[in-house]
Parts: C-alpha cells; sequence; structure tokens
C-alpha cells in the first residue's frame, strides 16, 4: 500500500462530517458535508478503492490512473518525448511513443501538450 | 403613458390578449405572424441579439408588415440553442445562425415553406415541427415559467395580457390581509430556496408582528453551480415575481421591497429596472396602487458575490450594508429582519407561483403534487444528459422521468451513474434511487436535498470522490469563516478527499508551502 491517503482517512471524514452538520451557524456549514456524506453512503467503495488500492474506476483521478498513449492517434512528433520532466517517454519520430509506466509520475505534462489529445487516462 | 386606473388596465388587458391570442393559439384568426427569438443568458450568449437584428432589418429592407420580432424568456431546451419559434404555425427552430435569418424570412414567411434543415430533431431522430411534440416537453408543467417563452418580458402590455396584475386588483379589492395568508396556507406552497419552509405560515408570522415598518424581500442571489432557474423567471417574466410581492407586501402589512439580486446576472437586472419602472408609470408600484389607497415599492440591491450572500440573515446583513455573514436564529427575520423589522424573505420561483395560486385558488394549486409538496418544481437539468435546459415539473415526478424521458437519456451511450440534486448542500442519488418520487421529504430521506433546483446527471465516467471534493472545494472557498466548524472542518474534509484524488505527495504539500511563504 502506497497511496498518500490512510486508510483511517475514511472514518475521518465522517466523524468531521457529523461534527459540522452539528455546530455550524448558518445552512451552508450545516449542508456542507451532504455531497460527501451521499457519495459515501451510495459509493463507499470507490472510496475503498481510491484510500486502498490506488485506483479510480471511473478512470478520472490522474494520480490513480495509468497515462497511456493512443497509438491511433499519435502521430510522433515527439513533444511528449520532450517535455516529459523524468524521461519516461520513448519513440521514434513519426512512430506511435509509448510510456513506460515503472518511471511515470503521472504529472500530465504530456497530455497538456501532446497537440492530438493522443494520451488518455486508463483505470488501473 | 402615465397611471392607469383598472378600467384602463382592463382595456389594456382586452386588446393586448386579442392581439396576442396567436401566441397561445394555432388556429388564431390573424394575419399576422410573430418571431419569437430567446433573449435569455444562454441563446444570448450564442448570439440571438444578433438574430433579432437580422430579423428586424431583413423585414424592413423586403418591406414585410404583419410580421413581428419578440425578444422572449427562455424556452427551456437550452441545448438546442439559440431558438426560433414562429407563432401562429408554432414551428420551432433550433440551434438557428444569424445568416439562417435570411432563409427564414423568405422562405417560411414569404413562400410558406418550413424549413427542414432547422427543424429540431427530437433523441429518436424525430424531426419535430411543434416545440409541445418534442418528449422534452410532454411531461412538463408549467406555472411559474408561465409566461416564460410566450410573453415579451420588457413590455408590461403583453403580461398584463395575460392575466398580469389581476391577482393584485383582486387581492387588493376583494380580500383582507388573512384571507391572502389563508389561501396561499392552503395551497401547500412551501419556499423554493431550499429548504421547504411553507410559505403561507412565513407570511403570518410576520403578519402578526405589529410595526411602524414591514418588508418583503425577493431573494435573487442563485448561487449554487449550475443553477439558473431563478434568473430564468426574471429575466423571461419579471413582473410576475414583482406583482408578488406586492401581494406579499399587502398581507403582511409592508410598504417596501426590495429584490436582492445577483450583480452577474446583468440581463435579470436589466430586466427588473425596465419592469419596475414601467409597472411605477402604470401606478401599479408606489403609492395608492389602483386607487385603492395601498402603497408599495420595490427596490433592486445588488448582490455582494459570495454564495453565503443569498442566505437569508447575510443577505440581511449585505442589504444593512455590512459584510454579508449569517446572523445567529432566533431571532428569525419575521421578527427581526431588516432593519431589525419584520421581514419575509422568499425565493423567486416561490413568489411566481403565489399569482397563479390567487387566480386559480389554493384547491387547483394543492390537486398538484404529493401530500407534503405541492405544485411544481424548476430543475435546471444539466451534465451528461442530452437535453441540458430548465424543466418544470409537478413534485412527486421521477428522476427517472426526468432523466431519461424529459432529459432524453445520456450521450454517447453511457450508463447513469448518479444524480446531483440541490447543489454544494445536496448529495448524489444513485441508480437505484431513480424511481423515488421527487419532493422535500423524499430527497432528505434519500440523504440529498432539494435545494433550489439544480439537478446534474453523472455518467459513468465521473468519479464520486472527485465530485464530492468538487463541491466541497466550492463550499471552502465560500465559507464565510464566522464558526469554526465550518471554516476549519469543511478544509480539513476536502484535505482529506485531495489526498484521496490526488496521492498528493510530501513534495507537493511543502511546494505550496513555499509558495504561501514567498
Ligand atoms: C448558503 C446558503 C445560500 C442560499 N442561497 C439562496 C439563494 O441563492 N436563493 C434563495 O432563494 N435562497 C437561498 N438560500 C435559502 C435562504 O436562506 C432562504 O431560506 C430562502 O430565501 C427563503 O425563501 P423561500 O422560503 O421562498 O424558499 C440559501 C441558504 C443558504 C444556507
Ligand atoms: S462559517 Fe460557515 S456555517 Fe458558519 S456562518 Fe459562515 S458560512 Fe455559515
Ligand atoms: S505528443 Fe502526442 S502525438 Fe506527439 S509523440 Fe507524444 S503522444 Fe504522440
Amino acid at each position: 500500500m502506497n497511496g498518500k491517503a490512510e486508510p483511517d482517512d475514511l472514518n475521518k471524514l465522517e466523524r468531521l462530517a457529523n461534527n459540522i452538520k452539528k455546530s455550524a451557524i448558518c445552512g451552508l456549514g450545516q449542508t456542507a458535508p451532504n455531497p460527501v456524506l451521499s457519495t459515501l453512503k451510495y459509493f463507499r467503495e470507490e472510496y475503498v478503492e481510491h484510500v486502498s488500492y490506488n485506483k479510480c474506476r471511473a478512470g478520472y483521478c490522474r494520480a490513480l490512473c495509468n497515462l497511456v498513449i493512443n497509438p491511433e492517434k499519435c502521430r510522433g512528433c515527439g513533444i511528449c518525448k520532450r517535455n516529459c520532466p523524468v524521461g519516461a517517454i520513448s519513440g521514434e519520430v513519426k512512430m506511435p511513443h509509448e510510456i513506460n509506466q515503472k518511471i511515470c509520475i503521472k504529472c500530465g505534462t504530456c497530455a497538456d501538450k501532446c497537440p492530438f489529445h493522443a494520451i488518455e487516462k486508463q483505470t488501473i | 403613458m402615465g397611471k392607469k386606473s383598472i378600467q384602463e388596465i382592463e382595456e389594456i388587458r382586452n386588446r393586448k390578449r386579442q392581439e396576442l391570442e396567436l401566441r397561445v393559439n394555432t388556429k388564431a384568426d390573424t394575419r399576422e405572424k410573430h418571431i419569437l427569438v430567446c433573449h435569455g443568458t444562454g441563446c444570448t450568449s450564442s448570439k440571438s441579439p444578433k438574430i433579432i437584428e437580422n430579423f428586424r432589418k431583413i423585414l424592413e429592407e423586403k418591406k414585410i408588415k404583419n410580421v413581428r420580432v419578440i425578444q422572449t424568456g427562455c424556452f427551456g431546451l437550452c441545448a438546442k440553442g439559440p431558438i426560433v419559434i414562429i407563432r401562429p404555425e408554432d414551428t420551432f427552430y433550433a440551434q438557428v445562425k444569424p445568416e439562417d435569418c435570411e432563409e427564414i424570412i423568405q422562405s417560411h414567411i414569404v413562400e410558406g415553406k418550413t424549413i427542414e434543415r432547422l427543424l429540431c430533431k427530437d433523441i429518436d431522430g424525430t424531426i419535430v415541427n411543434r416545440l409541445d411534440e418534442l418528449n422534452f416537453y410532454k411531461k412538463q408543467k408549467r406555472i411559474a415559467l408561465k409566461n416564460c417563452g410566450v410573453i415579451d418580458p420588457e413590455n408590461i402590455d403583453e403580461y398584463i395580457a395575460f392575466d398580469g396584475y389581476k391577482a393584485l386588483y383582486q387581492v387588493l379589492t376583494t380580500m383582507s390581509q388573512d384571507e391572502v395568508i389563508d389561501e396561499i396556507s392552503k395551497s401547500g406552497l412551501r419556499g423554493r430556496g431550499g429548504a421547504g419552509f411553507p410559505t403561507g405560515k412565513k407570511w403570518s408570522f410576520a403578519k402578526q408582528n405589529e410595526a411602524d415598518q414591514k418588508y418583503v424581500i425577493c431573494n435573487a442571489d442563485e448561487g449554487d453551480p449550475g443553477a439558473f432557474m431563478d434568473r430564468s423567471i426574471l429575466e423571461g417574466d419579471p413582473h410576475s415575481v414583482l406583482e408578488a410581492m406586492a401581494i406579499a407586501g399587502y398581507s403582511i402589512g409592508a410598504t417596501q421591497g426590495y429584490i436582492y439580486v445577483r450583480a452577474e446576472y446583468p440581463i435579470a437586472v436589466q430586466r427588473l429596472k425596465v419592469a419596475i419602472d414601467q409597472a411605477r408609470d402604470y401606478g401599479l408600484l408606489g403609492k395608492d396602487i389602483l386607487g385603492t389607497g395601498f402603497d408599495f415599492d420595490i427596490d433592486i440591491r445588488l448582490g455582494a458575490g459570495a454564495f453565503v450572500c443569498g442566505e437569508e440573515t447575510a443577505l440581511l446583513e449585505s442589504i444593512e450594508g455590512r459584510r454579508g455573514q449569517p446572523r445567529v436564529k432566533p431571532p428569525y427575520p419575521a421578527n427581526k429582519g431588516l432593519f431589525g423589522k419584520p421581514t419575509i424573505i422568499n425565493n423567486v420561483e416561490t413568489l411566481a407561483n403565489v399569482t397563479r395560486i390567487i387566480l386559480n385558488g389554493a384547491e387547483w394549486y394543492a390537486s398538484i403534487g404529493t401530500e407534503k409538496s405541492k405544485g411544481t418544481k424548476v430543475f435546471a437539468l444539466g451534465g451528461n444528459v442530452n437535453n441540458v435546459g430548465l424543466v418544470e415539473v409537478p413534485m412527486g415526478t421521477t428522476l427517472r422521468e426526468i432523466v431519461f424521458d424529459i432529459g432524453g437519456g445520456i450521450p454517447n451511450g453511457r450508463k447513469f451513474k448518479a444524480a446531483q440534486t440541490g447543489g454544494p448542500s445536496g448529495g448524489c442519488i444513485p441508480a437505484e434511487h431513480l424511481d423515488t418520487p421527487i419532493d422535500y421529504e423524499s430527497l432528505t430521506e434519500i440523504g440529498s436535498m432539494m435545494g433550489s433546483g439544480g439537478l446534474i446527471v453523472m455518467d459513468e465516467t465521473k468519479c464520486m470522490v472527485d465530485i464530492a471534493r468538487f463541491y466541497l472545494d466550492f463550499t471552502v472557498s465560500e465559507s464565510c469563516g464566522k464558526c469554526t466548524p465550518c471554516r476549519i472542518g469543511t478544509k480539513r474534509m476536502l484535505e482529506i478527499l485531495e489526498r484521496m484524488c490526488e496521492r498528493k505527495s510530501r513534495a507537493r504539500r511543502f511546494k505550496q508551502i513555499r509558495k504561501i511563504s514567498q
């Protein structure tokens, strides 16, 4: 388990939420925890996956997904390779490039720079 | 122009009503045609003012006399905007561009040929000629939005034509203060601003409190991300809110009203200004309204731009010229409100229902909806749904009907994951509760809230942890900071969620700290 969130976080979250609901002065504070409590109630397994398995099943949270290059969209321009701060990308000019998942730190720079939107998030 | 007697108002009503028959009756006996163009915020941002201008120019060039171009409020189907409707035949053109005006005039108006290309396609692919043939409209019931998209909001005569200011006259001449409050109580109307407090009860509290001055406030601060119900009502039918405020003023004994409206709604503010001026000019606001001896006037106050200013006591602080921070309740505004005087604060949509209740009777209104939630609710439908727009449905309609029948389902063949109601104070409703009839109680029971009416649909590509993070991020930045649990507690919660979504590393946190301390 190498996630940065701790397993106790879910309990902490719930405890905080219930306390705020009870003690805030106005409706804003009293209702602020609702989005958290309702998702915790109906989608708890997603929270557990985030905390314990570093997984985002929707493929939305970048840090919990693999960034992969779609070979059909990649034109091999090399922009991503030049911009990757840890040198995780390799590939020949005009050939589909590839990201080495062991090196990738999921900063998302490549996805931002790719002019062809070829870099996609993929659930682990 | 100038002050009008009730006879003169009735004359305007009769004359205008005949003239406008073609707006509501496809068989109207008329040689005129009206081209209605949506001039709400949505369509305006996709060039509807240019479309209006083009139509007017072309009509003038071609010297066509019996066709009028009217700017209206929102028709509701914002996803297909800009929308142009031609009446009396009620032809519905979607996603019209300024360049299309020439063809519409030449082909539709001059040659009488419908332009297939611009007709709207329903979700199932069928081409629709008329607005009410769309599935989007079939399950809707328009009460608060009755005039939106029908009348020109900047023309008081058009409002009068459709029973405008009739309820006010009826109230002032035939009903006692208590009778008005009774009628509203019997209708079962509850506050549409979020909490669902019975409106009649609120008014009766304010009436019972003796004071030399009382106030009526319309809350038009609408700060929920994704919500635009109140804006659409103000943009499409501002007089209905003014009239309801005057009725409320009479029933509690107030002579002054304020509309607290978001400064971020320039079109709504402008329409309100025009409407107030016109109503004053006709003597429908001001001293001795319609010769009944009742005085009531309304002024606009611009919002201070914070979400919390929509909370009623923070709103009072803001109008009084202080920083918008909530007060501890009690005392409630009905006892000690604006400048310490008894005050009622009602939401725009709540007020928009009032005149309809007076005119059609409390029984009629109470016959719509569920046991504890009467009437209709307007929702701003958004997110991953085909028909993004404004919908008004009877209370008790299920979420499934709203998302799939009215909303046309989820685009790109994806699956429904959750619906978020009530904005930052509400919650996410999963597929297993799609068949819950929506009202105040049922939504609270399943952990969400009616809220003001934002309804955001999410498909399977949305991460629920991230959604929670998004809303919490909003509340953290909008918390006024007056009390500790909200100021610090929500921030701590947000940090935990961010940790989950971003695996926020130590290094990044150090970077943040460095940035702050520089
Ligand atoms: C943080 C916060 C924001 C609010 N924002 C609004 C708003 O924008 N518009 C509104 O009508 N009510 C808003 N309310 C609810 C008001 O406090 C109040 O309940 C409402 O205006 C009463 O009118 P009603 O009885 O007609 O619903 C908000 C409440 C809270 C706690
Ligand atoms: S700190 Fe939060 S709960 Fe407290 S008054 Fe301000 S907005 Fe309301
Ligand atoms: S920037 Fe995009 S197109 Fe260019 S090599 Fe990288 S992935 Fe391929």
